[in-house]
């Protein structure tokens, strides 16, 4: 079982709020692979600070509302 | 499975098998060296052979979405790349320094000696140079 990275997303349901944009289209405009979309989608994969602003602008929406830190998990 | 995770799985598949091979039949035949020395040869040339084999059929099972992959080479993979290598690194050096430490007690080798301790003292400076290089530049 791959373990999750602290932090979360709604990169699937804001690319369906995008005109329903493809992860090939997300991963083409950032110069990612599609097989990075799908890891950071399904929180195997934190992007880099830099990736994860550009998604966001992409996606026409602040930093904050795509990708969300469980600060809570860190807790011991 | 893109085509990454594919060639990786088919170089991992079959390295193990081919030179799982040579290496049990190396260790309980009780062949020549010659025979050996030939036999080597043609082990690396059907692994060559294999792998290329493994490549075309990851390619040709692989999605055309997933085949653009190959034109990206993003963070993710740098990232993977490198945490990998540095477990291969870490193996290549310890199994460097038993070789060099068997050598150097027979001092007939003395080439093999030293050109094993050499490349570790480059591989060193290359690795270190670099490490202090990239923390410079930030």
């Amino acid at each position: 079982m791959v373990k999750s990275t602290r932090i979360t997303n709604n990169i699937r349901q804001l690319r369906f709020m995008k005109d329903e944009m493809t992860q090939a289209e997300l991963a083409k405009r950032i110069g990612m692979t599609r097989q990075t979309i799908i890891a950071v989608e399904q929180g195997r994969y934190s992007p880099s600070l830099e990736a994860a602003f550009q998604i966001a602008e992409i996606l026409n929406k602040p930093l904050t509302e795509v990708f969300q830190y469980n600060a809570a998990e860190t807790e011991p | 499975m893109g085509l990454n995770e594919k060639s990786s799985a088919a170089i991992f598949v079959t390295t193990a098998v081919t030179f799982g091979w040579y290496f049990f039949t190396a260790m309980t035949d009780q062949a020549t060296t010659t025979e050996f020395a030939s036999r080597m040869w043609w082990t690396l040339g059907v692994y060559v052979a294999l792998i290329i084999t493994a490549m075309i059929i990851a390619a040709v099972t692989t999605n055309k979405g997933d085949m653009e992959d190959m034109e990206e080479f993003d963070e993710r993979d740098r990232q993977i790349e490198g945490r990998s290598e540095v477990w291969g690194s870490y193996i290549q050096g310890a199994g460097l320094i038993g070789l060099l430490f068997i050598v150097t007690t027979d001092h007939s080798k003395f080439v093999i000696a030293h050109s094993i301790l050499g490349l570790l003292v480059l591989s060193t400076l290359v690795s270190f140079g670099l490490r202090f290089y990239f923390y410079r530049k930030g």
